[in-house]
Order: structure tokens, then sequence, then C-alpha cells
């Protein structure tokens, strides 16, 4: 087989490896609790989910890649403290929102307005945060950090619909006691979720 | 000025508008996170010691007292999309400093909280307070609002920071005093069931309190649930307000036999009305169609809700009425068994 097509096909299995584990071994949302509220209120209103799992796949994969870049081209010494890391991965996703939502404030198109009252919960939380910071501490390269980012979205919507599915369970649910309707009923079932996922990580409970 | 629109945390109710902070309200009936499930992440993931949940609590606290009233004074002239993109940058003006120093220093908390502290700066809590409540009110009643959700905040991270770090390692601000290792309590999933469990236990309490007569307003946090207030308040109004009723289907065309020929019907010729005193009387209601439920004005609806108005205004004039007819045939009664004795006496020898 040609030299590129190994390294082609190499590269492709890195990046679905990494992307099922962003997925379902470190689904951010139930083993972190990122994006945990935004992805709870998204369960509420299902309608939204699409169009938050997008922005935060695009934003989280456009922050990966432009915030390495940058790194790449400022001096070594500014690696040896995590804040200005965190400060340069800030910088870019904040210079990626304003561009986005103010490129689309001078537009005059239908879904603007639709755009521009969401967009500031869908890009600007911890999840699409967290998942380029966890992949730089992590020593990811570039590809799995891409395909992390690509399976961030993925992983909000996975969460999002199983956290809607159980809501509308426990609605119905009539004989649930009154003390755990309605939030506590959401965040336990959420609870119980994260258990779920974080067996997945392979994590031991017991001493 | 751009005019902000309604989205998701710009949800302008009537209720927030004309809402006056409250420090109990908002600190626990609407405990933003017991009650609102804002700012989750920090607890849930990151409050597994006393030390770093008032670490989180100091942070957020910090950010609301400063973004709430910035945002009743200055930022509410802004587009929405671009006040949310300056608390981030207030935010990240807090937290990024303390990050640095703290390192600097070596401290334990940078390994316990981790991702968590310069994450804080993208906290839900501050955009939703400020978006739903900060916009809408002056800057004084903002700090107030600031200081009581920053509380309400507060109480519930530390708590789950005591629990988290007794009984998952035994120990209170690092110092042990007993052998405990409940491991699940350390990781996020522990947390999500400490917070509900919080949750259900806070229902309860409130309730108590309600029952009770301790506390009026712990009614208002049974309605806070994880469904939108505004959702409900517009559905109950759509509920009672009056609809139009639907348009009369149109009457089908008269088919004409073949053969015949129907004379056009002429045209009815009202007769004159008779001059009367009397006042109007209201026009009897149209019963509805069969199956087609009838519409009820609110003020209708509203009296058939006291059933005294309801015997005294429909009850007791039938019943008036019938003793009324009873008297009278009574009284012929009486007339003609009179008549009748008087005969029987005449016929008597």
């Amino acid at each position: 087989m040609p030299e590129f097509l190994l390294s082609a096909r190499n590269l492709f299995v890195t990046m679905v490896t990494a992307g099922l584990y962003a997925v379902f071994l470190q689904n951010l949302v139930f083993s972190g609790g990122f994006g945990a509220t935004e992805a709870i209120r998204a369960a509420r209103k299902n309608g939204d989910i699409p169009f938050l799992s997008a922005v935060i796949t695009v934003f989280t994969t456009l922050v990966t890649i432009i915030a390495r870049l940058v790194l790449g081209t400022l001096p070594a010494w500014l690696g040896q403290r995590f804040a200005w890391i965190v400060g340069v991965y800030s910088a870019v996703l904040l210079l990626l929102y304003l561009l986005v939502c103010g490129t689309a404030a001078l537009l005059k198109v239908r879904w603007k307005r639709y755009l521009l009252t969401r967009m500031g919960m869908a890009a600007l939380n911890t999840l699409v945060m967290a998942v380029p910071l966890i992949s730089y501490r992590m020593g990811q390269t570039l590809p799995q950090a891409v395909a992390a980012g690509l399976c961030a979205g993925i992983a909000f919507a996975v969460a999002s619909l199983l956290v809607n599915s159980g809501m509308h369970i426990l609605q119905q649910n009539k004989s649930i006691p009154a003390m755990f309707t309605g939030v506590p009923a959401t965040l336990l079932y959420t609870g119980l979720l994260a258990l779920a996922f974080t067996g997945f990580t392979g994590a031991m409970l017991a001493v | 000025m751009n005019q902000e629109p309604a989205g998701h945390l710009e949800q302008r109710s009537s209720a927030e508008k004309n809402k006056k902070p409250s420090w109990t309200s908002d600190a626990f009936l609407q405990n933003p996170i017991l009650v609102q499930a804002i700012g989750l992440a920090p607890v849930v993931a990151a409050a597994t010691t006393l030390r770093a949940s008032l670490i989180i609590s100091l942070v957020c606290a910090a950010q609301l007292v400063v973004c709430e009233p910035l945002a009743g004074a200055v930022l509410k002239k802004l587009p929405g999309w671009l006040r949310v993109a300056v608390y981030y940058v207030l935010g990240l003006a807090l937290t990024l400093p303390l990050l640095y120093w703290l390192e600097l220093r070596g401290d334990v908390a940078v390994t316990t909280l981790g991702l968590y502290l310069p994450l804080l700066a993208l906290n839900s809590l501050t955009a939703v307070r400020c978006e739903r409540f900060a916009v809408l009110h002056t800057p004084a009643e903002c700090l107030r609002d600031a200081l009581a959700n920053a509380l309400g905040y507060a109480a519930v991270a530390l708590v789950v920071g005591v629990i988290r770090e007794t009984l998952g390692r035994g120990s209170i601000w690092g110092r042990e005093f007993m052998s405990m290792n409940i491991r699940g309590l350390w990781m996020p999933f522990g947390g999500f069931l400490l917070v509900g469990a919080l949750a259900a236990l806070l229902k309860v309490i409130l309730r108590f309190l309600s029952e009770r007569g301790i506390y009026s307003g712990a009614d208002e946090a049974m309605e806070l649930e994880l469904d939108d207030r505004q959702e409900r308040l517009e559905k109950t109004q759509r509920l009672l307000e009056n609809k139009e009723p639907e348009p009369a289907p149109e009457p089908e065309p008269r088919r004409e036999p073949a053969g015949e020929s129907i004379p056009p019907s002429e045209p009815e010729i009202e007769p004159p009305q008779p001059l009367s005193l009397a006042p109007p009387v209201p026009a009897a209601r149209e019963e509805p169609d069969a199956g087609q439920p009838r519409r009820i004005p609110l003020e209708e609806f509203q009296e058939m809700d006291d059933p005294m108005r309801i015997f005294e205004s429909k009850v007791r004039p039938r019943i008036d009425k019938m003793a009324e007819q009873n008297t009278i045939r009574l009284a012929e009664i009486d007339k003609e068994l009179e008549s009748m004795l008087e005969r029987l006496d005449d016929l008597r020898p």
C-alpha cells in the first residue's frame, strides 16, 4: 500500500478513536459537568438541540485549530503558566464569537434574530472552552484535538436527548413523590446517566 | 441603538420587569442551583472540598456583584449578543489573575479546581441573571439581586463541598478527622445526585413552611420547576382570553328539483314593536351548536365560582315563583271547601 494511503488510514483511525472517546467514554457533559446547564435547558426545548450542537461543534473545532496555530507562533515561556494558555484560548473564542455575531448582525436575513438570541448560550459555555483545553492538557495531537472538537457537538446532542427523553418519562410518571418532581428528579436522573458514563471510563468506585 | 430581541437569556416577562429583589426569594425560593438549575458545572464537578467551594463561591459572587450593576447601569444599551461577550471579558478579568496568582504560589486549589477555575468566567449564572433581571432594573436593585443570588449559590456550594469532603475523604479543610472514602462523591455523578437530593430537601422545607403559614411566599417556589415560567404564564393567559367564535359555515346552496322552480320567498315584514316602559330584557344567550362548547365570558366564569351567588340569582327566584303559585292554589282549594261546606249545611235537614 502506498505510503500516503497508510498515513491517511492511520490518521482516519486516530480521529475516529478520538471522536468516539469524546462522545462516549469522556462525554464531558456527564463525566465533567461541562455544559450541563445548557444541556438540561436544551433538553427542555429539544427544538434547539441541533442548533446548539452545530454551534458547539464549529466553535470548538475552530478554537482548537486557531489557538494551536497562535500558540505555535508565541514564545515558549508563555506555555509555562496555564493562565496564559487559557487567556489565548479565551481570546480566540471571543474574537470568533464577535466575528460571527457581528457578521450576522449586519446581514438582513430571516434567521438573524434566531441566531443572535441563541448564540450567546451556544458559543460561550463551559463545554466549548473545556474540550480544547482538555485536549491541550492531555497532549493530544492536532488531528485528535480536531476530532474531539468535531464530536463535541455530538456528545452534547447525545446528552441533551438522553435527558429530554428521561424528562418526558418522569413527567408522565404519577407515582413520583411530590418532593422529587421537577428539578430534583431531573438532576437525579442526570446523575444516574453520569454514573453510567463514568462506568465507561473504567473508573473504580470500590476501594 | 439596536432593539434587543427576546430569546433564551432575555425572557422579559412582565413578572420579571415588575419583580422587586428579595433576599429570601432570590437566595432560597428561586435558588439558582436547586430551583433554576443554572451554574451547575462548578458545583457538580469542582466543589469536592470546602476550600474549593469557598473559592468558587467567592469568584461567582465577585462576578455577579461586578456584572449585574454594570449591566443595569450601562450595558443595557448594548445589543444582547454583545452584552454576553462583555460578561465573559469581565469574568476573565477576575479569574485569570486569580489563577495566575494561585499557580505562582503553587496552591493546591489549582490541582483541586483544575480547569473549572478559569471556566468560572463562562458560568451561566452571571449571564442568566444579568439578562433576565439586571437589564430591567436599576443598579441598586441589581446589586441587591447579585448579593442575594451569590448568597444562595454560595450556600449550596458550601453545603455540597462540606458533604463531599466529609463523606468522600473524611476531612474538613484538608484536615482528616475520620476514615471515610466514598469515591463516588468526588465524581460529577455524585455531585448531580447530591444536588438533586438537596433540591428535593428544599422543596420539602418550603412546603412545610407554607403549610404552617410561616412563610407565605414559599408557594411561589413550588411553581419554579424546570419548565419555563414565561411559557406557562402565556399558556394560562391564552386559556383565559375570549377567543372569537369560529365563523359559521356557509349554508349549502338550495338545489332546485328538476322540473320545478321554487318561487323566491317574500321578505318578512316585521310587525311594529309596541311601546313599553319596561326595562329591556337582556338577549337570551345563544345556545351552542351541538358538539361545540360554549365560550364562557370571563365575568360569567368568575361568577360561577360562587355557589351562593348562583343560588340567589338562579334558584331562589324559581323557588319563590313556585311558592307563590302554590299559595294561590291553596287559597282556591280553601275557598272551594268553604263553599262545599256551606252547601252541605244548606242540605242538612
